[in-house]
C-alpha cells in the first residue's frame, strides 16, 4: 500500500474556556487514501468538525490549541507550516465546503467573481482567464446557463445552487483533498441527493479524496468508502462502510443504526439510546459511552479502552465489542 | 368509523404579497398554501411532508391561527375555528397546541422551566391555586422524563433534547387533544431524536392525543403516522395510509422524494436508480398555470403545463393529484 494522502496521528485539540479545559479531540488517528471518500460520523460535540477544521488549521488560536499529534498531508506535517504556507495550500491542494452555503459566500460579491478570485489567487491567472475558467466550472457543477449565473448574487440563488457554487470554488484549483463539513445538512432531500451525486462524480472524474463530515448515516451508507464513528472526541470505531453497517462492533455504532428509522420497513421500530451526549467538561471516568451503554461492565467505568483490531481494516475502541454478525 | 373526524381542514389558502420595493405598482402574490384539504381523526397521527417552501409549516400555523388564513375553513369538533371571534377562539386554544422545531428559540430564555409550564395554566385554568400549579408542573416534568427538581432552572442549562421535552411538557400542560408538531426532532441529534419520538408515541397513547406531524423526513414520518399527506408548492399532491405511500407511491414527486432518502441498510451494488429530476427548480412565482411539479417531472405531458390537477381517489383511501395517473 502506498503512503496515504492524509494521515492524522494522535491528534489532541484542547479548548481553554472559563469553565475549564475542553478536550475536543483526544488522540485521533485516521488516514485517507487518494480518491477515497472517508466519512467522519458523529453527533454534536463529538469532535468531527474540530477534526476537519484542524486539518485546515482554522481553529482560532486564541481559543483552541493542538496539544499533541501530527497532521501529515503527503508526508508534510501541516502543523509545521507557517500561516503563509498554509494559506497557499488552502483552496488549492486542500479545499473545504461548509454546511451553510449561503452564509459561506460573500453576500455583496457576484458568485462568479468569488470563484474567479480563487483561481487568480492560486494560479495567477489574468482576469479574463479566471472568468472563463470560473464559467466553465459553474457549468461543470451543474449550474444551468453559467455565463448568466456568473453575475448573480448569492441571495438570488437557492441553497442547492449556492452549494454548487461553493463546490465550483472548492475544486477550481484541482484539490487533492476536499473537506466537506455537513455539505447537505441545510438542503432538502432531493437537492441533497443531487449534491452528493455531484461530489461522487467529481471524485470519479478527478480522483479527489473527500473527508466527509456528517451526522447522517444514510449519506455515509450511500456515498462513503470507509467511515469512522466519533464519540466525545475519540474515534470509537473505524471500518469500511459495508462492514460498519452490517456488523458494527461498538455498541454506540449499533445504537446509532438502531436509532434511525428504516424507510423500507414499517414493522421494525427504532430504539433510542438512553441518556445524553456527555458534557466535554465533565466526561465520565473510563469509556465516555459507558453510562449510556447496555454492555458496560466494571472495567468500562474505570478505564478507557484502547484501540483494538478486529481485522486489517476494522478498528474498535471497546472493552466488550459486539460479536460479528453473519 | 362513521363518526366525523376531529379536525377537518377544507380549501385552506394563504397568499403572501411580495412587494419588490416600496413603490412597486405590481406586487406578485405567492400562494404559500393553495386549496389544502385533509382531516385528522381522534387518536390518529397525520404526517405532513414536504420540502422547504412547500407550505407545510404555514399550514400548521394557519390551523392554530398563528398566521391568518386567506380563505378556507378549519373545523374542530364541528366548530369552525377560523371565523370565531378572538375571545371565543381562546377557549379552543387549550385543545390545540403546538410544538416547534427549535426548542432553543421557542422557550423564553429568561423564564425558569416552572414559569414556562405555569403560564398556560394561569391563562387557561385560572382557578388553580399556586400549590396545585406547582403539583401539575412536577407531574408534567415527570411525564416527559425529566426530574421535577429542574423546575427552577433556565432553558440554557439544558441540552437540545431536554429543551424539546420541556416544550412538549408546555404543550401538554393544558391537556390538549390535538397537537401540531412542526419538525419536532429536526434540530436534534440522531440518538436524541429517537428518544423524543418514543416519548411522543407514549404520550399519544397515555392521553389519547392526535398529531399533525410536520416533517421533511419521510423515514421519521413513516414511523409516527397512520396516514401521510405530501405537499409540493402549497398543494397536497398525494395522501394515503403511510403503508401505501411507501409501498405504492403514485405521484411522481412522492416517488422522487422516496428515491432521495439515503438507505442505511442497502447493498451498495444495487443502488436505487438515479432520480430523473431537473437540476434546479424554478422559483415559486413562475408557475402560474398547470401542475407545479411539471418542470421537474419526468412524465410531464402538454396537459400538465396547462391545467392544475385535482386530487382524485386512485385507489381506496389513496388520493393523488396528477394528470398521468
Amino acid at each position: 500500500m502506498d503512503s496515504p494522502l492524509l494521515a492524522i496521528e494522535k491528534l489532541s485539540v484542547q479548548f481553554h474556556t472559563e469553565k475549564g479545559v475542553v478536550r475536543a479531540l483526544d488522540g485521533v488517528d485516521l488516514t485517507i487514501g487518494k480518491g477515497e471518500i472517508f466519512a467522519l460520523l458523529g453527533e454534536s460535540g463529538s469532535g468531527k468538525s474540530v477534526t476537519s477544521l484542524s486539518v485546515m488549521r482554522l481553529i482560532p488560536s486564541q481559543l483552541g490549541k493542538v496539544a499533541a499529534g501530527r497532521i501529515l498531508f503527503k508526508g508534510q506535517n501541516l502543523l509545521d507550516l507557517s500561516m503563509r504556507e498554509m494559506a497557499d495550500l488552502r483552496g488549492s491542494a486542500i479545499s473545504m465546503i461548509f454546511q451553510e452555503p449561503i452564509s459561506s459566500l460573500n453576500p455583496v460579491l457576484r458568485v462568479g467573481s468569488q470563484v474567479a478570485e480563487v483561481i487568480r489567487r492560486h494560479k495567477g491567472a489574468s482576469k479574463a482567464e479566471a472568468k472563463a475558467a470560473a464559467i466553465s466550472l459553474l457549468g461543470e457543477v451543474g449550474i444551468a446557463d453559467p455565463a448568466r449565473r456568473y453575475d448573480s448574487y448569492p441571495h438570488e440563488l437557492s441553497g442547492g445552487m449556492c452549494q454548487r457554487v461553493m463546490i465550483a470554488m472548492a475544486i477550481s484549483c484541482d484539490p487533492e483533498l476536499l473537506i466537506a463539513d455537513e455539505p447537505t445538512t441545510a438542503l432538502d432531500a432531493t437537492i441533497q441527493k443531487q449534491i452528493m451525486d455531484l461530489i461522487n462524480d467529481l471524485r470519479a472524474r478527478r480522483n479527489t479524496a473527500v473527508l466527509l463530515v456528517t451526522h447522517d448515516l444514510g449519506v455515509v451508507a450511500q456515498h462513503a468508502d470507509r467511515a469512522a464513528v466519533m464519540y466525545a472526541g475519540k474515534i470509537v470505531e473505524e471500518a469500511p462502510v459495508d462492514v460498519l453497517f452490517s456488523s458494527p462492533a461498538h455498541p454506540y455504532s449499533r445504537g446509532l443504526l438502531d436509532a434511525m428509522p428504516d424507510p423500507e420497513d414499517d414493522q421494525a421500530g427504532f430504539t433510542a439510546i438512553p441518556g445524553n451526549v456527555p458534557d466535554l467538561l465533565r466526561l465520565p471516568q473510563g469509556c465516555a459511552f459507558s453510562p449510556r451503554c447496555a454492555h458496560a461492565s466494571d472495567v468500562c467505568h474505570r478505564q478507557a479502552p484502547e484501540r483494538s483490531r478486529r481485522s486489517d481494516t476494522h478498528l474498535v475502541r471497546c472493552w466488550n465489542p459486539l460479536e460479528p454478525t453473519r | 368509523m362513521s363518526e366525523r373526524p376531529m379536525l377537518e381542514v377544507a380549501h385552506l389558502r394563504k397568499s403572501f404579497i411580495i412587494r419588490p420595493h416600496l413603490f412597486a405598482k405590481q406586487a406578485p402574490e405567492v400562494k404559500a398554501v393553495d386549496d389544502v384539504s385533509f382531516h385528522v381523526r381522534t387518536g390518529e397521527t397525520l404526517g405532513l411532508v414536504g420540502e422547504s417552501g412547500s407550505g407545510k409549516s404555514t399550514t400548521g400555523r394557519l390551523i392554530l391561527r398563528l398566521t391568518a388564513a386567506t380563505g378556507g375553513s378549519v373545523t374542530f369538533d364541528g366548530v369552525e375555528l377560523l371565523r370565531l371571534p378572538k375571545e371565543k377562539f381562546q377557549a379552543y386554544r387549550k385543545d390545540l397546541q403546538m410544538i416547534f422545531q427549535d426548542p432553543g428559540a421557542s422557550l423564553n430564555p429568561v423564564y425558569r422551566v416552572s414559569d414556562t409550564l405555569e403560564e398556560p395554566l394561569r391563562v387557561h385554568h385560572p382557578s388553580l391555586s399556586k400549590a396545585e400549579r406547582k403539583e401539575r408542573v412536577a407531574d408534567l416534568l415527570e411525564q416527559v422524563g425529566l426530574d421535577p427538581a429542574v423546575a427552577g432552572r433556565f432553558p440554557h442549562t439544558f441540552s437540545g433534547g431536554q429543551k424539546q421535552r420541556i416544550s412538549i411538557a408546555r404543550a401538554l400542560s393544558v391537556r390538549p387533544r390535538f397537537i401540531v408538531a412542526d419538525e419536532p426532532v429536526s434540530a436534534l441529534d440522531v440518538s436524541i431524536q429517537s428518544q423524543v419520538l418514543t416519548l411522543m408515541e407514549d404520550l399519544k397513547g397515555r392521553y389519547g392525543l392526535s398529531y399533525l406531524f410536520i416533517s421533511h423526513d419521510l423515514s421519521v414520518v413513516r414511523h409516527m403516522s397512520q396516514r401521510v399527506a405530501i405537499m409540493y408548492r402549497g398543494r397536497v399532491v398525494e395522501t394515503a395510509s403511510s403503508t401505501d405511500i411507501y409501498k405504492t407511491p403514485a405521484h411522481p414527486y412522492t416517488q422522487t422524494l422516496l428515491n432521495a432518502i439515503p438507505r442505511v441498510r442497502v447493498n451498495r451494488s444495487i443502488r436505487p436508480p438515479q432520480g430523473a429530476v431537473a437540476p434546479s427548480a424554478p422559483p415559486v412565482e413562475s408557475s402560474g398555470r398547470g401542475c407545479a411539479f411539471c418542470p421537474r417531472c419526468p412524465f410531464a405531458t402538454l396537459d400538465c403545463g396547462q391545467t392544475t390537477p385535482e386530487l382524485r381517489e386512485i385507489a381506496p383511501a389513496h388520493w393523488a393529484a396528477c394528470h398521468i395517473l
